[in-house]
């Protein structure tokens, strides 16, 4: 066969069967344990979190305070303050050091089920630069901890990016979602 | 699992760049998306196109004193072929040492043995930021004297994959991508996949 024939049946071969793979990691809204977005479900409704070293900024506490008290309020998940991290604490909020990232989560331990026994939540106070912005990120690395994925469109906290108005709490789609963890 | 065309070539092998990708489910960062290379390019220090060497243990940071696991990280060696903007952490190497979260403390050597080799990287990159007070071992994961750095956002970690291309800390796929859409002189990267949103 001549090679460029070659060329393009290869092509067309790995691109036929190939496309469905990396597809994996766009399904948003996936659930059931750390699947192929960015969240993770965790091990049960009771959310415990306590300030990390570096959490020391009053208006990040703040901010973190809401988003927690948001997720009590609007969904089945209860928070819990606790005074000393620990090993059984479920989020750990630290600050950041960032030019670019506004905020990030991490699961810092998994348990058989691949669900998400702790966590690490960090904002950014070098961008995070007003409170509306501090507790749509605060609300959007909590929406993490509880499985949800970012969303492109939605107008809650897991949209990405700066807002300059709203988007402090989770729609009734990512409540269903954070309920009924699935 | 993917399937093999016999006598074909190429440059990545799905199963490994798939199997990579999920290695990084339960990391997220938020950031202001970009739509323009340039714009990216001139928020990092260097821009590299390149391939995985090895994926090494990197530094741990505990999260609280005397947290008996910490938050891992692993260590991408990455060899440079082409500098694509900007300059190297050390002009003089031809490897960059680039820092990533371990989601799950999920150990090296699986990253390591899913790391997709042959793929072509392209990395806009910027000093590593990751730490804060607690750190167990901070010259882990690279030669004695090399700095760490990482992606600028997860838009700054591309990989190539057969069918596309894939952002594995963005969790974001571009099917019928080419890597190179994504180097600096693009005019517009290229646009994911949209999310699948059921009811």
């Amino acid at each position: 066969m001549h090679r460029s024939r070659v060329m393009l049946l290869c092509s067309a071969l790995l691109a036929g069967v190939t496309i469905a793979a990396p597809a994996a990691p766009a399904t948003a809204d996936e659930f059931n344990g750390c699947n192929s977005v960015s969240g993770c479900l965790p091990d049960n409704f009771d959310h415990t979190y306590c300030w990390g070293s570096s959490f020391t900024a009053s208006d990040l506490r703040s901010a973190a305070n809401y988003g927690m008290g948001n997720l009590d309020s609007q969904t089945s998940y209860f928070d819990t303050f606790i005074g000393t991290c620990g090993s059984v604490t479920d989020l750990i909020w630290h600050t950041m050091s960032s030019s670019t990232t506004r905020g990030d989560y991490l699961c810092l331990a998994k348990n058989s089920a691949n669900e998400c026994e702790q966590a690490r939540v960090r904002l950014n106070p070098t961008l995070l630069t007003n409170t509306l912005n501090r507790e749509k990120t605060a609300c959007h690395e909590i929406g993490h901890s509880g499985g949800l994925a970012h969303s492109d469109t939605a107008s809650d906290c897991m949209v990405n990016g700066a807002v300059t108005s709203g988007h402090r709490t989770y729609n009734d789609h990512h409540r269903a979602h954070l309920n009924n963890r699935s | 699992m993917l399937a093999s065309a016999p006598g074909c070539t190429r440059g990545a092998d799905a199963g490994d760049v798939a199997a990579f990708v999920r290695l990084f489910d339960g990391y997220s960062a938020e950031y202001d998306n970009v739509d323009e290379p340039i714009r990216l390019a001139r928020m990092s220090a260097v821009v590299v196109r390149g391939s995985i060497d090895a994926v090494r243990p990197g530094p741990v940071y505990p999260q609280f004193p005397g947290d008996p696991q910490g938050a891992r990280s692993v260590v991408l060696a990455v060899r440079v072929r082409a500098v694509l903007h900007g300059t190297l952490p050390d002009p003089g190497h031809r490897s960059v040492y680039v820092q990533l979260p371990a989601p799950g403390g999920t150990a090296a050597e699986v990253f390591d043995r899913h790391a997709p080799k042959e793929a072509t990287v392209v990395l806009y990159l910027v000093p590593s930021r990751e730490g804060g007070a607690l750190v167990t071992n901070p010259d882990a994961g690279r030669p004695a004297g090399q700095r760490l750095v990482e992606p600028t956002t997860p838009q700054g970690f591309v990989v190539e994959a057969p069918g596309g291309v894939v952002e594995p800390t963005g969790h974001r796929t571009f099917p019928a991508a080419a890597i190179d859409a994504f180097v600096p002189s693009a005019a517009v990267f290229p646009s994911p996949a949209p999310a699948e949103h059921h009811p």
